[in-house]
């Protein structure tokens, strides 16, 4: 499981996870996606297109940094995902609480509306 | 009879996360050879991981307990037996998490067993005679594909 970060604009960063949010792969990943995501106050898209799977602790993780970041008055929205991936946030209704794009300038539109 | 793949997949793993995922690849890899569709694999994984990774972080197993995750070949699907000596567990009978009105009332977790349900064509427990739980999902192959 790989995390990488990049700018998308000033206030806004593009945060890449690359392989499989299963048990295992959440365990190595959830320290550094959450620092990466909720320590520098700034928005974030999450590019999910590399990710092959998920399971319920990587829907916890998503959760998780969602609800800290909207505490702290800043935005996550998902976009890119896998259509067997999408099948599983869609069966808890993920979509609800946490926005999900088709692509990165759907995302970044999300984030301005 | 046809030479391989057997039709039915037998594994004992320790209780630990490490372990579930090299139980999820042996899965991945059974099943591919079999060629099923990767949407059966895919659910297949993911139910094998919310049993197991259930089993290794609540059931209080000793380090040297070991779990076992039967997979068999059903005539449309496949069946995921786990069998663990952990306390007496029915995870038929955890109700649903209630659904948060907004991410601030969003509780992470509880999720796992909420995707078994919603992916089961059919769930079973007994409390075996050894003094095993023995937690069964049965899936549906995919209709359509991919």
């Amino acid at each position: 499981m790989e995390l990488a970060v990049a700018d998308h604009a000033a206030d806004v960063q593009l945060v890449t996870l690359t392989g499989r949010l299963d048990a295992a792969g959440v365990e190595r990943v959830e320290t550094r996606f959450t620092a990466a995501v909720v320590a520098p106050s700034r928005h974030a898209l999450i590019d999910l297109s590399a990710v092959s799977f998920i399971g319920s602790l990587g829907l916890r993780m998503l959760i998780s940094v969602a609800r800290t970041m909207h505490r702290r008055g800043h935005k996550m929205v998902l976009f890119g995902v896998d259509p067997l991936v999408r099948g599983v946030l869609d069966s808890v209704a993920l979509n609800d609480l946490i926005p999900i794009a088709n692509d990165r300038a759907a995302a970044a539109a999300m984030l301005a509306g | 009879m046809p030479p391989e793949p057997a039709g039915t997949l037998r594994l004992a793993l320790p209780p630990t996360l490490a372990a579930v995922a090299d139980a999820q690849a042996a899965l991945r890899a059974w099943l591919a050879a079999a060629k099923a569709p990767p949407a059966l694999i895919f659910n297949a994984e993911l139910v094998a991981e919310e049993i197991l990774a259930n089993v290794v972080r609540h059931g209080g197993l000793a380090n040297d307990a070991l779990v076992s995750l039967e997979a068999r070949q059903a005539c449309d699907g496949l069946c995921l037996t786990v069998e663990d000596g952990g306390a007496p567990f029915d995870p038929r009978t955890v109700p649903e998490p209630p659904k948060p009105a907004s991410l601030d009332q969003a509780v992470p977790g509880g999720l796992g067993l909420k995707l078994v349900r919603g992916m089961a064509a059919a769930l079973a427990y007994e409390r075996t005679a050894a003094g095993l739980n023995r937690f069964s999902v049965t899936l549906a192959a995919p209709r359509h594909g991919p």
